[in-house]
């Protein structure tokens, strides 16, 4: 998996009215995301790491070093599989 | 008309208190939502349930069963993010025809999304119309070429050609990765034999800022006449159809010419489509229709009857009239409403003609016969 994912340029991520939602005009699908799916959605810049991803969610919610690494693998693979992030 | 059906037409034209009413018996969730996707209304009767009418009446929103609500604001959400995209997608289209000293004029969609609903939203918008004037085909296809759009069957050559399969045989239509598809048009009233030319659509157009870019959309007259003709043209099968035409209606009352309408209306012999239509639209999307429109387009004695006997209207007031091929519908609308007996006929063999001749209009007619039902592309 890549290091720094980065998001598609073309998909639409908008947060509307505590709804995190991500549009692809290539698939004409849009998809509905939990807080830290839209979290890490959201850092996908290229120049994060997903470790750095890992770190900053498990400090916004106060867990402890590792707490979400599988759900963060499992979230950026669903992501890759959707071709949301390279 | 089924209790669904009911609850679909009353919370999309913002009769709270009926659809209120009918939850209170247990509803059939899943044909309200499959019936309201087909009628392409989930989002707006998902914004209605919120809202209500906003300034239009004091009714306030209200709250729906569960699976009907989550239903309801994914469509919402879609046709949101979709619209968003295409604002995105119609500035460039805008942007590649201005660099070649193009303008085109961008059918209802836009302006109905931006400007006559109450949220951008709550109107599906599918394609991009884009009417352009004949001198221009061939450097409007470049413009699209150089933003990604390729043809999506053989294009003809000339202007003189593409007017003609436009008219008489296929749209023009184009598609590009991640855009909205496109149709190229050459006349805003597409049915039937092209018009000589349009002038007045071009001339009372009207501006539509959208994104970067601003738009060329068609004036009050002009898209009250396109949207009339276009439910129509559509078997008034899709209630959003008849929404249209009543936030059209909405937004553009003061606006509009009357005398205007009923002129251009005779002009394409149009009198009994236009009458039935803002009828439908008043009894079905709850449109406000002003009487001197309906007193001054009624039809004569014998048309209304047949009409509704020929469009089915008891089928469309149920919500049940079947959606059929554009293909066949806009033909059989002209050749039943428009035009008088030897414009019908010299239509008739322009489309034999571009078929190939008698035997492949007639397997062009079986084969779209035998097509199953489609969904009206949300335009």
């Amino acid at each position: 998996m890549t290091k720094m994912p980065k998001l598609r340029d073309d998909l639409i991520v908008r947060e509307v009215d505590k709804d995190y939602v991500v549009y692809d005009p290539v698939s004409d699908i849009t998809a509905l995301l939990n807080l830290t799916a839209a979290m890490v959605l959201t850092q996908c810049d290229g120049a994060t790491t997903v470790e750095e991803i890992r770190a900053s969610i498990e400090e916004r919610f106060g867990l402890e070093e590792g707490a979400v690494a599988n759900d963060i693998e499992r979230i950026l693979e669903e992501f890759h599989r959707e071709d949301f992030v390279s | 008309m089924t209790r669904e059906a009911y609850f679909v037409l009353s919370l999309a034209r913002g009769d709270v208190s009926a659809a209120r009413k009918l939850l209170k018996r247990p509803l059939d969730v899943e044909a309200v939502c499959k019936l309201a996707d087909r009628h392409q209304v989930g989002a707006l009767c998902w914004w209605i349930s919120r809202n209500g009418l906003g300034g239009e009446s004091a009714a306030g929103g209200m709250d729906l069963p569960a699976p009907l609500e989550r239903g309801f604001r994914e469509s919402y959400l879609h046709h949101l993010l979709r619209n968003e995209s295409l604002v995105r997608d119609l500035a460039e289209v805008e942007g590649a025809l201005s660099a070649r000293g193009i303008t085109g004029l961008f059918a209802k969609g836009p302006w109905l999304m931006l400007r006559a609903y109450p949220d951008s939203g709550v109107r599906p918008v599918g394609d991009i119309d884009l009417v352009i004037r004949e001198p221009d085909y061939r450097g409007a296809v470049e413009a699209l070429r150089t933003i990604g759009y390729s043809p999506l069957t053989r294009l003809p050559e000339g202007s003189r050609e593409a007017l003609r399969c436009a008219h008489y045989g296929g749209q023009l239509r184009f598609l590009a990765r991640g855009r909205r598809p496109l149709e190229l048009h050459f006349r805003l009233i597409n049915v039937g034999p092209p018009a000589p030319h349009e002038e007045w659509v071009w001339t009372s157009a009207r501006e539509l800022p959208v994104g970067t870019a601003t738009l060329q959309v068609p004036g009050p007259e002009a898209m009250a006449l396109h949207l009339l003709l276009h439910a129509n043209q559509h078997g008034f099968a899709v209630l959003r159809l008849l929404h249209d035409i009543r936030w059209m209606l909405t937004r553009d009352r003061a606006a509009l010419d009357l005398a205007g309408i009923v002129s251009r209306v005779d002009e394409h012999c149009l009198r009994t489509s236009a009458f039935h239509g803002l009828l439908l639209a008043r009894d079905l999307a709850g449109a406000t229709i002003p009487q001197v429109l309906l007193s001054r387009l009624t039809p004569a004695l014998l048309r209304g009857p047949l009409f509704r006997l020929a469009w089915r209207t008891g089928a469309v007031r149920r919500l049940e009239a079947p959606q059929r091929q554009m293909e066949m519908e806009s033909p059989r609308f002209y050749l039943l409403e428009m035009g008088s007996l030897r414009e019908k006929i010299g239509y008739l063999a322009g489309l034999v003609r571009e078929a190939g001749g008698p035997l492949g209009f007639i397997r062009r007619v079986q084969k779209l016969i035998s097509r199953r039902q489609v969904r009206v592309s949300s335009t």
